[in-house]
């Protein structure tokens, strides 16, 4: 109890860490593949740069009178309240503080080059000044461009007209203001910045929800009717606070869904509440406990891999309804007994499914790999909750008269011609309809309806912006270098642009820092600024007004004002840190970043352009996510199919060992696959980027479809309404609740998430009318007709190499860890090799009281052998210790026997552990002579006999050598004990005798020897009995010795010997141990 | 904050209101017939040339500038606007686009006529066309009339630009036509800044023959020409 204790406080710690540890990240980039430029260029597009961070609430009224007012006032509003924003801009910054647009001029010549810098000292210097203040005179008095008049008119000196920064055009504050109105100003957007940095979805959606009641109680519904306007809300929070919480949303109503589809699927079968309670209880605590792996083992997990818990339900459900159905046909069972019976196909199919969901780790999505892996360990986990948590619950107070009679119902065939025909159909619809296409977009990322989107579709018409930007994100470790690039890039571009492959782009070259410049000009701008008044005078002489110098001046001032080491560093305005948000950014590890914008011709030209720009600069845009990331998977998927498919091509030639129903396990996939196509391109389905990992997912969960209808028909025969009646219905209620499982994400928010949850429910579907509806035909009539001598030989496992290996094992390894290796092995085996099984249950059947047992029993009979198996390996090691056998009763007989002088035959069957008879024998100070027949392996018969000649005792193998029954002869005679099985003779030897009342084809060596040499037949057998071996020795079969002369009688005695051990073997059936058929064919018999 | 709301509320009320009286109003009674005169008059126009000199009361400069020019005007909406002599400043507005030339430079930037509708096109345009209506109901729809004085023998229309964007450029036009004929006399711009802009009209002929050619610029292979609206968005 204590040490129970113990071992679950240490494997609940680290459950308890895990649920500690365990994080939710809505971050959707985290499920994408950083090593993708196009994803890590978005990733720090949108992480860092100002422009992502904001919320843009648009205003768009019939009237651009009105927009303009609402706008003002709500950024009038959201600036009076910091709780609510950081900042708000509804115009260019440049308008709401002109005066900082002269320290940004006065900033950015500095930056410029030397020569240029001089050149403006040069034109504001002497005859060039009159010059150019004569000229600005001309352009006032003659120009009919309202701009250029403006801009003379309060830059008179041309301080505005910076040299050109390459094709993306001198810095014009006037052409940001498009983003900031469109459709003749019906349309405004006011850019509000967050309270605060690193907000999580949850509290920005909490935000977004304060913002919009704060609309809404600033005018009301009404009054924005009565100014025909109308509020949207969108940007980088609006798409996060709403992607993840339409997720978060999702998960949680599918888990709820599914436990109701699978509850009402469980009270459709059973009709009882308790289990289902029960079942609903370990359905919520494999989901507790996988999430704690998953906390334990990630950390963090993704919002989109929790969706794993929807799938998981409907596959671990599985477990539960199997466990169940076998605890309902036979209720007065243990849980032992029943759990040993199911475990071995649950456990199979648990790491079947499980080892297909973690190839997801391949598909090149972190985030489909952390769903993978989280699936795999709950199916784990979940196998383990059913067996060893809900069976025992369940069972625990056990109705009586539950179990299932057994039924006959008539046979019904089916033929091949159904499939053949659905499948007709199948290439009919395709060929008419086409494959499904697949779509290359990122539209599966995006929500399906959404007011974020709704209202960036609208902004992007109403500015007039409906081609997607691509992005250019510069990276260099300092501002210097992104210096460098920028110019580079300016050039690269310009020739692109020429060649048409860039319609137009912008790049921050002409506001960024170069600190070289900037201080070599600091003398020319002294210089300039020590000349100031000079230069203002003349202006003044040339009749410009002190209005039209306020810039000139404050220019000035500020080159007066500059000390070293300034000009690294951007102004600090309003307006300057707003164009540097935009454009500028610094990740927490140091690394500069700059922001670039480019209009491509075409979707070609972005594959160009990434070959001509240098690999620290990432082109991405949303348009380019979708095919990058279709290439990224597309080529994992086919390789993970693949692989997938080499597995199952494995398991399922382990399950079935017969080539034609392997084959027939990817027929049926195959068919499933195409009825699924045909559905897609009927309901006109696309696949998608995510859909796509639905076809590993869908071949791994269906196998076992394949595997349980094949080895049912193999039970059952050309009974398909048995077939339906067991198999087909436990099938039915198992793809229910998958299709539960993934259907409950059909209705998902996400577009991507639910196209690949519907296509996998309708595949699931899909699968199941091909396996119960169809395979059935296909079966019997390719494979239906079992080879008559299925499995007529011994084990292939029973061989030299592993027997000697075995041994080693067992006789290092702790007794119980060989038992339980053992136990697993064998489970195992039977579970991949049930004609073995049946051939045991129709060995075992006639010695049955009850015959409908005899599965059950076989199974038994199995984990005795294992058991049976350690003991003799530890013997053979000389591990196993001499008291393990006890004798029982009779063995005065034997005593008695040896006394008489006339040798002591010993005869045994297969039961129990013979061949630790010899430590007994040892006990009593007797080397016995022990008969065999040559074992599978040349190898093994050495070994083996050279083991038991350690343990004392003798070994002849009977068969090659004619004479070898000479020396048992002699051995007799001499008065010494020769042991030897009775029960599977050699073909050619053999002699037909009644055991059980049927015919039993058993060896007459006893008889002979008992003609030969006159010594004592003596029956015994060794079983085992709880932790120990029980040698029982019968009394002598009397005969008389002169009529074993006649074959007929030594048949007779032959028999009688046989009939001796009945009492036995009725009472050890679980360990007669024979893998080959004993009886011979009976209709009744014949193995299924 | 619920004051500071109410009062925002309340603006917003108050500035739509007034921001939409004047667009269901923009009509001067009293200016209505004489208008409706002046316009009918201007239906009869095919052609009109005339010299002017042209006033600018910048705010930038502390004097005006003034600049001879002339004008011609074909109906219904080609113009040729020459300022100074020799010309420094040309703007043609022919069939389908609208050119200024500068001709010391030898440059010349071609505007397509559809650009007008909005923008800073609009606005120029503005300046140079004022005077020529040829639609009374589309005069009507681009100025509200804000009144109308009568001064030494000229009816005075004070105009304004309905268009919001318009407006926050020129705050209002004023069109002098003489009382006897209603031959246009000047036209005179004030801007947002109070910067003014006067032309005064003289030797106006009217619905003489103009050359086909003084509507066409005569431009050779020195001259460089621009689309400044080539590939921006509108």
């Amino acid at each position: 109890m204590k040490r129970r204790h113990w071992l679950g406080l240490l494997c609940a710690l680290p459950l308890v860490l895990g649920l500690a540890r365990l994080r939710f990240d809505a971050e959707i980039f985290n499920l994408l593949p950083e090593t993708l430029p196009a994803v890590r260029g978005l990733q720090l597009q949108q992480r860092h740069f100002a422009g992502s961070r904001e919320l843009l609430i648009t205003v768009s009224s019939g009237r651009a009178e009105f927009a303009d007012i609402v706008a003002q006032a709500i950024a009038k509003d959201l600036a009076a309240r910091p709780d609510l924003a950081r900042s708000v801009r509804w115009q260019p910054p440049w308008l709401e503080n002109p005066a900082a647009a002269a320290e940004n001029i006065a900033w950015l010549w500095r930056q410029q080059p030397p020569a240029a810098f001089a050149a403006l000292a040069a034109r504001l210097n002497g005859t060039q000044l009159a010059d150019e203040l004569t000229a600005a005179r001309d352009l006032l008095a003659t120009s009919l461009d309202p701009q250029s008049l403006a801009r003379t008119g309060y830059d008179p000196l041309g301080l505005t007209r910076l040299p050109t920064a390459g094709e993306s055009g001198p810095m014009r504050f006037d052409e940001g203001e498009g983003i900031f109105f469109g459709d003749e100003g019906r349309f405004r957007v006011v850019f509000v910045e967050p309270p605060r940095d690193g907000m999580n979805y949850q509290e920005l959606a909490r935000w977004l929800e304060q913002i919009r009641d704060e609309m809404k109680e600033l005018y009301g519904d009404t009054l924005y009717r009565f100014l025909l306007t109308h509020l949207g809300y969108t940007g980088g929070p609006a798409f996060l606070a709403e992607i993840a919480t339409g997720m978060e949303r999702d998960m949680r109503s599918s888990v709820l869904s599914t436990l109701v589809v699978i509850g009402a699927l469980f009270w459709f079968a059973h009709r009882s509440w308790r289990p289902l309670g029960l079942l609903l209880l370990c359905l919520l605590l494999t989901l507790s406990l996988t999430l704690a792996l998953g906390g334990l083992v990630f950390g963090t997990l993704n919002v989109v891999s929790v969706g794993f818990a929807a799938v998981l339900l409907g596959l671990t459900v599985d477990y539960a309804l199997v466990s169940y159905q076998e605890f309902v046909a036979g209720p007065h069972r243990t849980v032992a007994e029943v759990r040993r019976d199911v475990a071995p196909g649950i456990g199979w199919s648990a790491a079947t499914t499980a080892g297909t969901f973690s190839l997801l780790g391949l598909a090149g999505l972190p985030g489909l790999a952390q769903l993978g892996v989280l699936t795999a360990l709950g199916l784990l986990v979940g196998a383990g909750v059913m067996l060893y948590v809900f069976l025992p619950l369940v069972m625990r107070r056990a109705p009586a008269g539950q179990a299932l009679p057994p039924s006959e119902p008539p046979p019904c065939r089916m033929t091949w011609r159904p499939a053949a025909l659905v499948a007709a159909v199948i290439a009919a619809v395709l060929f008419v309809r086409g494959l499904p296409p697949v779509t290359s977009s990122a539209d599966p990322l995006r929500p399906r309806q959404s007011w974020a989107y709704a209202a960036m579709d609208e902004l992007k018409l109403k500015l007039g912006r409906t081609n997607e930007p691509t992005w250019a994100v510069f990276t260099g470790a300092d501002v210097g270098a992104i210096g460098d690039r920028l110019e580079q890039a300016e050039a690269t571009l310009a020739a692109a642009k020429t060649r048409g492959e860039l319609t137009s782009f912008t790049l921050p070259t002409a506001f960024w820092p170069r600190p070289q410049w900037a201080a070599t000009n600091r003398t020319t701008a002294a210089q300039v600024a020590a000349r100031s008044e000079e230069i203002l005078s003349a202006a003044t002489a040339a009749g410009f007004s002190s209005d039209s110098l306020a810039l000139a001046r404050t220019v000035f001032a500020q080159w007066r004002a500059t000390t070293a080491g300034e000009g690294t560093a951007w102004p600090t305005n309003d307006t300057a840190r707003w164009i540097v948000g935009q454009t500028a950014a610094r990740t927490a590890d140091g690394q500069w970043l700059a922001l670039g914008l480019l209009q491509l011709a075409s979707a070609n030209s972005r594959g160009t352009l990434a070959t001509l720009l240098p690999t620290d600069v990432l082109l991405t845009s949303w348009d380019s996510l979708g095919p990058a990331l279709l290439r990224h998977v597309s080529v994992r998927v086919a390789a993970l199919t693949a692989l997938i498919g080499a597995v199952l091509g494995g398991c399922l030639w382990l399950a079935f060992r017969r080539w034609q129903e392997v084959a027939l396990g990817f027929v049926a996939l195959g068919l499933s696959f195409a009825l699924l196509l045909a559905v897609m391109a009927l309901l006109g389905w696309t696949w998608n980027l995510l859909s796509l990992v639905a076809l590993p997912l869908l071949l791994g969960s269906s196998v076992d479809s394949t595997i349980h209808v094949q080895l049912a028909l193999r039970r059952h025969g050309p009974n398909l309404r048995a077939l339906w009646a067991t198999t087909g219905k436990a099938l039915l209620l198992c793809a229910g609740a998958n299709i539960a499982g993934f259907g409950s994400l059909a209705w998902s928010s996400n577009a991507g998430l639910a196209s690949m949850d519907l296509i996998c429910a309708v595949g699931v579907g899909c699968v199941f009318t091909v396996c119960v509806g169809l395979l059935p035909g296909l079966w019997w009539a390719w494979a239906g007709q079992l080879p008559p001598a299925l499995v007529p030989i011994p084990s292939a496992l029973y061989r030299g190499l592993p027997w000697r290996i075995a041994v080693v094992l067992a006789g290092r390894l702790p007794l119980r860890v060989s038992r339980t290796l053992a136990r697993l092995g064998v489970a195992n085996y039977v579970r991949l090799r049930p004609d073995r099984l049946a051939v045991v249950a129709a060995n075992l059947r006639p010695a049955l009281a009850d015959p409908t047992t005899a599965e059950t029993v076989a199974r038994r009979n199995f984990a005795e052998f294992a058991s049976k198996l350690v003991d003799l390996w530890r013997l053979e090691a000389g591990r196993l210790p001499a008291d393990i056998v006890q004798p029982g009763s009779g063995w005065d007989h034997f005593h008695s026997a040896l006394a008489t002088k006339r040798g002591v035959l010993l005869v045994t069957p297969h039961l129990g552990n013979w061949e630790l008879g010899s430590l007994l024998l040892q006990r009593f100070g007797i080397r016995p002579l022990v008969l065999t027949a040559p074992e599978p392996a040349d190898g093994l018969t050495e070994f083996r006999s050279a083991a038991r000649a350690r343990l004392g005792i003798d070994t002849l193998v009977v068969g090659a050598d004619p004479f070898a029954f000479v020396e048992v002869i002699r051995r007799l005679q001499d008065g010494g004990v020769v042991a030897v099985l009775v029960d599977r003779p050699p073909a050619a030897t053999r002699t037909d005798v009644e055991l059980f009342g049927r015919n039993f084809a058993a060896s007459p060596s006893a008889a002979e020897l008992a003609r030969a040499a006159g010594c004592v037949v003596l029956p015994v057998a060794i079983v085992r009995m709880g932790e120990t071996y029980r040698a029982e020795a019968l009394p002598p079969v009397p005969y008389e010795r002169a009529a074993l002369g006649c074959r007929e009688r030594r048949s007779v005695f032959t028999g009688a010997i046989l009939r001796a051990f009945e009492p036995l073997l009725r009472q050890h059936p679980d360990q007669w141990f024979h893998f080959v058929p004993l009886w011979p064919e009976r209709s009744e018999d014949a193995p299924r | 904050m619920n004051t500071f709301r109410t009062a925002l509320r309340w603006t917003v009320l108050v500035a739509a209101w007034v921001g939409f009286v004047p667009m269901v109003a923009g009509q001067s009674p009293g200016a209505e017939p004489v208008l409706r005169q002046w316009l009918a008059r201007q239906t009869n126009l095919t052609t009109w040339t005339a010299d002017f000199v042209q006033t600018r009361n910048l705010k930038a400069l502390t004097q005006p500038l003034t600049t001879p020019g002339k004008v011609w005007f074909r109906a219904p909406a080609q113009f040729r606007w020459e300022l100074g002599q020799p010309a420094q400043s040309v703007a043609l507005r022919g069939e389908a686009d609208l050119l200024i030339l500068a001709p010391k430079l030898k440059r010349a930037e071609r505007y397509p006529v559809a650009a007008f509708a909005t923008g800073p096109m609009g606005d120029a345009l503005a300046l140079l066309d004022t005077g020529f209506p040829r639609d009374a109901t589309a005069f009507t729809n681009r100025f509200a009339i804000l009144g109308l004085a009568e001064t030494n023998a000229t009816h005075a229309f004070r105009l304004q630009p309905r268009a919001k964007a318009a407006q926050k450029v020129l705050t209002e036009l004023t069109v002098f036509v003489a009382t006897n004929d209603f031959q246009l006399r000047a036209t005179e711009l004030v801007f947002r800044d109070g910067s003014r802009l006067r032309n005064d009209f003289t030797n106006a002929v009217e619905n003489a023959p103009i050359e086909a050619g003084q509507f066409e610029p005569a431009l050779d292979a020195t001259w460089k020409v621009t689309e400044p609206l080539r590939g921006r968005q509108p």
